[in-house]
Formats: structure tokens, sequence, C-alpha cells
């Protein structure tokens, strides 16, 4: 009932246009990138690079997409990021999901690539692959623009790339509207690769409801969630107040307290009043900006007239700050704005700026190095000559076309290389590494990167002023507020480990129990379309939409039988078939991408000073963790190769015959690069 | 009567309100056949939002230039329009001042918000996040206004020359 019914399949190279019915896919996918991840399973072979004609760009909306309970999609490829060119996933909301929907489509998959600049128009039924020689090489608002005036129709939404992509930087994103893209996967290079420069949607299609009532009594409980636990408090501060008020004192210090600081010397200045973020959004706010239909319209729009124009979150608020020493709000605006335009993920930029920088401090390069522009912490002409120059493929720039591993084996005959802050070619801003333990071992990917982000990032986090932050809203104190915290934190390991003491950084025991319950929340609402933000994916932060109500609302909205069992089995079906996809890409492939000693080093070297001090990353319990996660997944530890009984059990057989032909284990070589990287590191 | 009252200063644009009009009034989610819509326009990355839906004239135009009198005042004093004597010639579309009538294209007859006969009250107020939609008796219109507005009022009144 909630699908729109059909997949888009189109083919650049011969302009060929096909419709498969969603049906095919639903019983044992349900919808969203585990469909993306089938489609590109089927179509994709495993030795296809990102940048190939042949990799599929999909996007994906799930069930609940276009409802009131869902307003995101999902873009899938392989990735042009990954050396190994894994499969990568990245989210995006704002008013395209929805309109994709509306248009007759659940999913669209683009492979091929066309002769020249071309954009995809499509308005229900029809589908035009249409001329961008015109519009190549605009930036990302500009293009928009244009297209909406060529089409005649104001209310087209537009998923676009900025030059970062048309010149094939594996840092691009993919930008629609104002501040919202998918944006670490180097999807942006994919669309590039394609001559793909946007894809224009309209529908004018309605989606129907199985059961309105029970769908309108999960809403209201949905609500009810975002009203009472601290999202309420999140979304209060972002409309009425500003939650950049004390992001200064929240992001600056805290994370310099925590030893997240670009090194260990630095110490967050007393910051003139002009300088405070807070007092920038006071001035220049204009209002919020969200997705279609959700309530919480998360993100600020400023105007500050002689600057620029545009979006933020609440995450940028993080990057191009503390990471590069830049204490200035309005160089930090004008760089976000920047990238915005070019289409490029700003933890990318500020992971590489900074890695300049240290590199500059530590006497590694110089200024000849970088095009005669001193990579001095917080200079503006600094940040500024890096986005120029990497987004146009200019000058030093061209060393980071295909991403910061390259570059830092390149630069300074790679001896700045074990200094870049990177995870498998994911380039880290220096202020955000993930401290405490990551699951290591075999079965280490990104998406368990991902879960893991939310375990041992945030709570901690919290610590240096998030209670703070909260507090008033809450009309509590600070200790209070930071107790309060605990306690959830407390009730979902305890429901999902049986040790309410899971979450916390330094408690081995239920930790892969723990991960996998995030995961599955994180995965859920990828398939059902539904935004990840407020779910019991950030437990710390109140919310508790889990994935027993996404089951429901999926059941709802389409008539469809879907019990919480069945959800986490299509989520173990999505995370084997992409797992197995993925080793099979491995082995095809070819190049490892590792993950970087820096970042295992700042794992490794104990907190500074703060609440923490003195905390280090625990080696052995990772590894056990690491294990204990593989088995519950149905992956063989000691190779990190699924085993025939998890993959049969899912229906994934053929993928088990595939796994057994090729033969090896490339996560083997995977762990052991890692591992050598640690000697390497002197750890 | 009671009437929708509309702060611009409070709204997202989040657009909550086309989905749950359309979903309550057709069944589906739909913002084509919302009888409340928000136009959202972005000008160099501001967006700018504006929520239009019937605002119950005194002397409504539709009303006026409808050939077959399809739209009547119901009990509540609320125009609504009788899809069964409506014609679908779109005349009340051109009268409309504000753009918050217009036909639909499945059923061929012109629909309007008719502020939810039948339920307590409409429910884009029930169900508006932001508060930025409020059901009041047209008395009771000036002085909300009036509040929503008196920070501005003190802000210019005080205003340094």
């Amino acid at each position: 009932m909630s699908r729109a019914g059909k997949i888009l399949k189109v083919d650049l190279t011969d302009g060929s246009v096909e419709k498969i019915p969603t049906a095919r896919y639903t019983r044992d996918y349900i919808g969203g990138p585990a469909i993306g991840a089938r489609l590109i399973y089927e179509h994709v072979s495993p030795g296809v690079r990102g940048k190939d004609p042949e990799n599929m760009l999909t996007i994906n909306t799930g069930p609940l997409t276009g409802t009131l309970l869902g307003n995101k999609c999902n873009i899938m490829a392989k990735s042009a990021k990954m050396t190994n060119s894994t499969l990568v996933t990245a989210g995006m909301g704002g008013q395209l999901p929805s309109e994709i929907k509306f248009a007759g489509y659940d999913n669209i998959a683009i492979t091929g690539k066309a002769d020249g600049p071309v954009y995809l128009f499509i308005e229900n039924e029809e589908v035009a692959i249409r001329d961008a020689k015109h519009l190549w090489g605009l930036d990302t608002e500009e293009v928009q623009v244009r297209i909406k005036k060529e089409l005649k129709d104001p209310d087209v939404q537009i998923a676009c790339i900025g030059p970062g992509g048309e010149n094939g930087f594996v840092g691009s994103c993919i930008i629609h509207d104002i501040q919202n893209s998918a944006s670490q996967g180097g999807h942006g290079a994919v669309m590039g690769s394609k001559n793909l420069k946007a894809v224009a949607v309209r529908g004018t299609k309605g989606l129907k409801i199985a059961d309105r009532e029970a769908f309108l009594a999960l809403w209201q409980e949905y609500w009810e969630s975002l009203s009472t636990g601290r999202t309420r408090a999140y979304i209060k501060l972002v409309h009425e107040e500003s939650l950049s008020t004390h992001a200064d004192e929240y992001n600056l210090k805290g994370m310099a307290q925590w030893g997240y600081g670009p090194d260990a010397s630095f110490n967050v200045p007393q910051m003139k009043k002009e300088e405070l973020l807070g007092e920038f959004d006071r001035k220049y706010r204009v209002g919020s900006i969200g997705c279609a239909f959700c309530p919480a319209q998360c993100k600020a729009n400023y105007d500050v007239p002689g600057l620029t124009s545009g979006g933020a979150n609440c995450f940028v608020y993080l990057t191009m700050r503390t990471p590069v020493k830049n204490l200035d709000t309005r160089l930090w605006f004008k760089a976000l704005d920047k990238l915005q335009k070019y289409g490029i993920d700003i933890n990318e930029i500020t992971g590489i700026t900074g890695w300049l920088m240290l590199l500059y401090q530590e006497g590694i390069i110089t200024a000849a190095d970088t095009d005669g522009v001193a990579m001095e912490w917080g200079s503006e002409e600094a940040i500024m000559t890096v986005i120029d120059k990497i987004a146009k493929g200019e000058g030093f720039g061209r060393h980071f076309t295909d991403g910061i591993v390259p570059a830092a084996k390149t630069i300074a005959d790679g001896n700045g290389f074990f200094l870049a802050c990177q995870d498998r070619n994911f380039g880290i801003p220096l202020s955000l590494p993930e401290r405490g333990v990551t699951l290591s071992g075999p079965g280490a990917t990104k998406m368990v990167q991902l879960a893991t982000e939310f375990i041992w990032f945030h709570p901690p986090y919290d610590r240096h002023g998030g209670y703070d932050l909260f507090a008033p809203v809450f009309g509590l104190t600070g200790q209070e507020t930071l107790a309060l915290t605990d306690k959830w934190l407390s009730e979902f390991a305890e429901k999902r480990t049986g040790n309410p003491d899971a979450w916390k950084p330094e408690v081995v025991e239920g930790k892969a129990r723990y991960v996998a319950a995030t995961e599955n929340v994180i995965s859920s609402s990828d398939l059902a379309g539904n935004c990840d933000g407020p779910t019991a994916r950030t437990p710390h932060a109140g919310c508790i939409w889990d994935v027993e109500q996404i089951a429901a609302s999926i059941a709802a909205a389409t008539g469809d039988p879907c019990s919480t069992e069945k959800l986490l089995e299509t989520v173990q079906r999505r995370r084997l078939l992409e797992f197995s996809y993925n080793l099979l890409c491995e082995r095809m492939v070819g190049d490892l991408a590792e993950m970087s000693p820096a970042l295992m080093r700042t794992n490794i070297e104990p907190v500074p000073d703060g609440p923490f001090k003195g905390q280090a990353w625990d080696l052995e319990g990772s590894i056990q963790a690491g294990e204990e996660y593989c088995t519950l997944r149905g992956v063989d530890p000691d190779t990190g190769v699924p085993t025939r009984e998890a993959l049969e059990k899912v229906g994934l057989k053929d993928l088990a015959d595939k796994l057994e032909e090729s033969g090896g284990s490339a996560s083997d070589e995977v762990l052991k690069a890692s591992q050598d990287n640690l000697v390497r590191a002197g750890v | 009567m009671k009437r929708i009252v509309w702060d611009m200063g409070k709204c997202t644009g989040c657009r909550v309100c086309e989905a749950i009009c359309s979903l309550m009034k057709e069944g589906e989610f739909n913002p084509v056949k919302a009888r409340a819509k928000v136009v959202r326009t972005v000008e160099r990355s501001i967006l700018h939002k504006v929520r239009v839906t019937c605002l119950q004239c005194e002397e409504p135009n539709c009303k006026a230039v409808c050939p077959t009198g399809a739209i009547t005042l119901d009990d509540r004093g609320v125009k609504v329009t009788d899809e069964d004597k409506c014609i679908g010639c779109k005349m009340c579309e051109v009268a409309c001042p504000v753009g918050a009538i217009a036909v639909n294209a499945e059923k061929g007859v012109s629909i309007k918000c008719d502020l939810c006969a039948g339920l307590e009250e409409p429910q884009c107020v029930k169900y508006c996040y932001p508060e930025a939609l409020q059901y009041l008796p047209d008395e009771r219109v000036g002085i909300t206004l009036a509040r929503a507005k008196s920070d501005k009022y003190v802000e210019m009144a005080t205003k340094e020359a």
C-alpha cells in the first residue's frame, strides 16, 4: 500500500529505461538499501570499480518514505572512495525522497555512462535523459535554480553534483535543496563518472496506508517519544533558542579536554564574543529547515549579509573548527558554504586540511608542497586554498582526487602517511576519531564503525557539556541531566544485552550485542525509510523508537505482515548480503583499504585530561568483542567469512557457493595490514 | 465562527499539515490532494515558506462565481463544496484571492478546506508541532495575533534611531 510499486532502472549508456515491480524484492528485502544492495549484487560484477560505467548508483526509499513516519532515502553504490570498491550507503533527507515516491518509484537504479553531461528528469511515468552541457561546471545552488527554471517548475526536487563530483574527487557528495547531502560515500564522484549532473524528480501520485488508525497511533507514539525525550529538548533548542548558543563550550572545550584536538597541546583560548557560534547564530539565523513531513526541522538557515547564506546542521558545528584550530565563525560558515556549492563532504576536507596543517607544523611539508600557501593552523588562505584546489583538481589538489590514502602516500614522499587520520580512505577530522574500543577483527567494516561511533563517541562526549546544554530544558541541574542520560543508556543496554553497563566504553561484556542492537535499529530505519536520528540508535538522547515500533509501522503502512522477527531477519539478510558481496569485491579488486595508524594511536594514547583521564583503548577487549560480534552475525571469527549455515538460513546459498569458489580470505589480509600498521605506529 | 490562524514566525515549513490533510480527507499521503499547501521557495539557499489554505472570506469570490451554486455555507458558517453539484469548471480557482481552492484531477470537482467538518478541530491544527496553527473563534484572533507580534512591536518601538 504505502509502496510506490516500481523500481526505475536507467542505463545512461544506451538510454534504456526499465520499470521493475518492487514486489519482486519486498518479501525478502522489505525496502530501502536492502533492495539497493540486492540490485547491485544482481547487476554489478564484484570486479567493477567505483568510477566504472558498470557501477550502479541506487537511490533507495523505504515503505515509510513519503508518509508522516518517513522522510529519507539512502544512496548506495560501489563506492569510489573505498579503494577496494565495496558498497557504501549514505542517507539523505529533504523533499526529494518523498517526491520520488509520489512519482511512483521506490528505488532508482542508474548504470552506464552518458556520452556527455546529462541530467535525468522523472515526472511520474515520463523519464527523460536531458542534455546538461550548459549545466556542467555550475555549483550545486546554481544548477538547481537553472533546472527549476528550465523545467518551469519551482517544485521539482533535485539531487545534483558540483565541480567536486564532476572532477571525480572521491570526497564529493550528492546535494539536494539546502543542506541535504549524501555525503560520506563518495557518491558525487560516482555520479560524475557517469556524466550525470543531476536527477530531477516531480511526482503527483499518492501513497495509501493500509491501516490508518494503527498508523496514526504509531505516529502519535513517535510524536510522544520526540516530545518527552531529549530529542524534544534538542528540537526546542534548535527552534527556540539555538543549539549553537552553547556549541562553543560543548564542542571546542569539550573536544580539547577529551584529547580530540589536533595535537595534545591544543587548548582552546578564551574566545572573543564576536567569535562565538552562539553570537553568530543569534545575529544571522533566519529560520529552520529540514525534511518533508518531519516536525523536527533540525537544521538552521543562515543569512549573513556581505558573506553568504545557507544551512547548517548540528554535526557540521564540529567541523572546520577545532580540527583546524579555526576560531573564526565567519570563516567556518564561509568554508561550509563553499563546500556545499562545490558538493564536497565537509568531514573529508576537514580531515585533509587538519592533516596538512599538522604536517606543516611538524616540518614534514613546507609552503612549496602546497602551491606556495603556508598551511598555518586556522589560516583562512590555507583552508580556502585546500577547498578550491581539491574541488577543481588543480595543483596539489590533484593528489587528493582518489582520497586521503593515495595522497598521503605521495605527498612529502609518504612521510606524513602515519599522521593521516583516516579509516579505510575516509578522511576523519582530527577532532573526531572514535576514542575507545573500536571493534576490530575481520568482521569490522564501515557499518560496524557507524554503530560504534554512537557507542564510543557520544556518551563520553556528552559528559563534556552535553548535559549542561540540555539541563535548562528539563529544569534539572547538569549532574541530574547526566544521571538521566546514564539511565536511558542503561535501560537500552539492559533491554538489548542483559547487561545495563554494556554501553560504557570500558565494558566488554555485552558489547557485541550492544553494537549489533544499535546496528539493527539503524538498518531497520534505513529499510523503512524512517529517519534514524531520533531512534534508539541514540538512547542517550532519550530516544526509544526501536525495531519493534519500526516493524509495526511498516505493517500498518504496507499491510504486509512485518513482525519484529521478520524485520531483524531482513536486517541480517541485508548485512550478510552486503558483507559477502564486499568480500567478493575485495578479492576481485585486490586493493586493501586499511585503517590508519594515526587513528589507532589516538585511540591507544590515554585521555590526557578531564573525567576520562587515563582511559585508553582496550585492544584485547576489542578483539574479544569483535569475535563475539562475528559469531552473532554468522561470520567465522577466524576467517572473517560468513558461514554457509548462516547464509543458507537467510536464503543466500548462492553467495555461500560464490565465496567458496573465490576462495581465500581478503579479510585476513585487511586485518594483517591493520596489525602491521599498529606495529609501524609503534603500538 | 472559528477559523485557523497561521503564525508565520512559528511555522517551520515542515509540511505535516499537508500530509495529515490529504490522509484524513483523501485517505492517502499526497500533497496534490491536500487542502492546505506549504509553498516553499528557495532563494540564495534561504527558505521562504507560506502556508496557503482557505481563509474563510466573509464575501467569498469562489461562492460568487460558482455557476451551479456548489459552494455554500454549512451550519458553522464554513464555506464548503457540494461535490455533486460541482461541474469542475474551475472558475473558483480563478476567483480565489489566495490560491486556496483547486479542482482535484481525479474527482473532477473542486476541493477546499472545510475545517474538518465533523471533527472537533481541524487535524492540521491538532498535529502542528510548532503550534504555528491555532483554531480560534473570530473574537480571539485579534489579541492572539497581537500577542504573537508583541515582541516585534517592542523591538521596533524601542529601536534606537
